[in-house]
């Protein structure tokens, strides 16, 4: 969980969507965002205080849980990249191809 | 099979109607997370990375094909397709959304299946042998026991708040299949000098943070003390297991801390005043129950697993496929069909609707209609004829579940990891997957024999990579994933812990580690010897001889 932030870090705040736990971000307009790159990255103490109170709000209204502050890469082009392999895939989803639910063949007959 | 009376069928439904109201309160903020957490842990319902995950109780590992295809059902209706069997004999689900977990529950409850118990500081899913009620080297069906057990334990007043989590395992027979040896309490079925059956009982073993191999508390309780003397430990254990330190609060820590022997004379004290109480088990109670175990109509049959992998007219492959998966069964002409969830390059455990479908399936026309899950992450059918294991195999192959493998160095025990975990450190799926992928070639596996890899995302050890022959543990350095693997673990009757070799590295070396390990080991074995015993005789030293080389 939330490690030793360097203060001038850029950051992100996270947190799962309370219905279905989706991995959600704080956007810059105080809605939660399913991108990481539509993320409101902050690099300062006293702008990510200011980000709280709307966070917990929303924590204290059943809209999400897990409140988090991770670090991230920042690309002022690109928008902000996750740092880490558990953020990577918390962004993206899992490394591996998903089992596809195909319906089964009839069984080849007996030789 | 085991069927509720409608007492088990009341509480069951009860649960799922109290839990629809605990989660729409949680919903419209009635409860907060703090309040709600706990609550939903007690149905199983854990939030993972990407979502929520639902731990399914499959009681002892055994299911009908009615219940494989409500698993099924959900695994399509509300997860995508798929679901993870686990060491524990359960099914989790990772794709849950938690206002669906009511519905999910009550499908679960109609066809005789819940989460209770899955998770929190209780008396866990009781597991046990998955051959249990067939192998042929079996003293008694040990699901009885476990039966017995559930009752007891299923919503316990005084044990719903451990100072921790509390796993029973219980074997009926002389090779353990169901790792008791590494369990809160391990029950190992046995006969005494008079012929009369009971358990040993162990106590204290465990993997995660501290791995410790089980001790004996008594070596033979006869059946009727069963609950009594269990209720004897779970007093002892709950009155001083530390609860100051999560850590630290298992009973394993507290039996190294007393020491086996003052443990046992707490024990025996706490004992003496119920040991011939309400709790005792006269032989009409172990006679219901095992009424309700009652051995299914076989038919009178000849034959043996072994003669039909020898006759020349039997199919090569499907001699193989015989050879790796099928046990022998306590009735002849019958078979023990294990079917592998670890076909080249899958994930371990995973197995899709239609595939879960398709074993419902074989298990109404070929196994009276039973499955077993295994600590392995594979599934079982019980009760195969063997003159329907061609058929059988056929079929299994259409749908890809038909990899001769079972017990070889494919056959890899793998838990979710980083992929889904939010615990875990490191990855572990990508591994086994590459590992499965590299010891690919079954005749390789076959010569190889058998070798169990456990690969673990974190200390947790759910794939109990403690007790693996080759263990693999993911650690997290700075942010890079790497794997510390250990020699010389296992889970049976001699069960042992791995011993670390050389430092912890990235996926890509632990791979070549492994392939080097394999190779010395079919170097230096002595003809028929299996890995785990080349490694007991020589020790890790010839194995770090390889590492060296190949530095
Ligand atoms: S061992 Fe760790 S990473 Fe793996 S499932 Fe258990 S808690 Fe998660």
């Amino acid at each position: 969980m939330a490690r030793k932030l360097r203060a001038d870090a850029p950051r992100i705040i996270t947190a799962n969507r309370l219905i279905d736990g989706v991995v959600v971000y704080r956007a810059a307009d105080g809605s939660w965002t399913t991108r990481l790159n539509k993320a409101r990255v902050v690099t300062n103490a006293p702008d990510l205080d200011a980000m709280m109170p709307g966070c917990m709000a929303d924590v204290e209204a059943c809209q999400v849980v897990s409140l988090d502050v991770v670090e991230v890469l920042h690309d002022p082009k690109a928008g902000p990249r996750p740092l880490g392999q558990r953020e990577t895939i918390r962004a993206a989803g899992p490394t591996i191809v998903l089992p596809v639910d195909r319906p089964i063949p009839a069984a080849r007959p007996s030789a | 099979m085991y069927q509720y009376d409608a007492h088990d069928q009341a509480l069951v439904d009860q649960r799922v109607s109290e839990f629809r109201d605990q989660v729409s309160r949680r919903l419209s903020g009635a409860l907060t997370e703090d309040q709600f957490k706990p609550l939903r842990l007690m149905n199983g319902l854990y939030l993972q990375l990407h979502a929520y995950m639902l731990r399914v109780a499959i009681p002892y590992g055994t299911l009908s094909s009615h219940q494989m295809r409500v698993l099924a059902h959900i695994a399509r209706r509300y997860d995508r397709g798929y679901g993870h069997f686990t060491t524990r004999q359960n099914i989790q689900y990772n794709w849950i959304k938690l206002a669906d977990a009511p519905d999910i529950l009550a499908d679960l409850a109609a066809e005789q299946m819940h989460a209770i118990q899955t998770s929190g500081n209780c008396i866990r899913n009781v597991t046990s042998d998955p051959w249990a009620g067939v192998a042929a080297d079996e003293i008694e069906d040990p699901r009885i026991a476990a039966e017995i057990l559930r009752q007891w334990s299923t919503f316990h007043p005084e044990f719903s708040f451990l100072p921790r989590k509390f796993k029973i395992a219980i074997t009926g027979a002389p090779t353990d299949r169901a790792a008791v040896k590494v369990h809160d309490i391990g029950l190992r079925m046995h006969r005494d000098e008079r012929g009369a059956v009971g358990y040993e009982v162990i106590v204290g073993g465990g993997l995660g943070r501290t791995p410790i191999i089980g001790k004996t508390l008594r070596p033979f309780l006869p059946k009727e003390h069963l609950l009594s003397y269990l209720e004897a430990i779970m007093r002892v254990y709950n009155t001083h297991g530390r609860r100051d330190n999560m850590y630290k609060a298992r009973i394993k820590i507290l039996v190294e801390a007393l020491g086996i022997d003052e443990f046992r004379r707490q024990v025996e004290a706490e004992w003496e005043p119920l040991r011939d109480g309400a709790l005792r088990l006269p032989p009409e109670t172990y006679a219901a129950i095992t009424e309700r175990f009652a051995p299914p109509l076989y038919e009178q049959r000849t034959g043996s697993v072994a003669t039909l992998v020898r006759d020349p007219e039997t199919d090569p492959a499907l001699a193989r496929w015989v050879q790796a998966n099928v046990a022998p069964h306590k009735v002849p002409g019958y078979g023990i069909v294990n079917i592998s969830l670890k076909g080249t390059g899958q994930i371990p455990g995973d197995a899709t609707a239609s595939q879960m479908e398709l074993v419902a399936k074989m298990a109404d026309l070929y196994s009276l209609g039973e499955i077993r899950v295994t600590h392995e992450q594979n599934l079982v059918l019980p009760h195969v004829r063997l003159s329907d294991l061609p058929a059988l195999w056929r079929t299994l192959d259409a749908g890809d579940l038909a990899t001769p493998n079972v017990g070889l160095i494919s056959d890899i025990i793998a838990c979710p990891g980083l992929d889904y975990c939010s615990l875990a450190n490191a990855r572990s799926i990508p591994l086994a997957q590459a590992l499965s992928e590299r010891f690919s070639d079954m005749t390789r596996a076959q010569a190889i024999g058998p070798l169990h890899i456990n690969i673990s995302g974190c200390i947790n050890a759910c794939a109990h990579h403690h007790v693996g022959h080759i263990g693999v543990l993911g650690v997290d350095r700075k942010g890079e994933e790497l794997y510390q693997i250990t020699l010389g673990g296992r889970s049976d009757e001699a069960a042992a812990l791995g011993r670390i070799v050389g430092p912890a590295v990235p996926a890509h070396q632990a791979i070549e580690m492994i392939a080097g390990f394999v190779d010395t080991y079919l170097a230096i074995r002595h003809p028929g010897e299996l890995f785990i015993d080349t490694v007991e005789r020589l020790g890790t030293a010839p194995f770090k001889e390889t590492l060296h080389a190949a530095a």
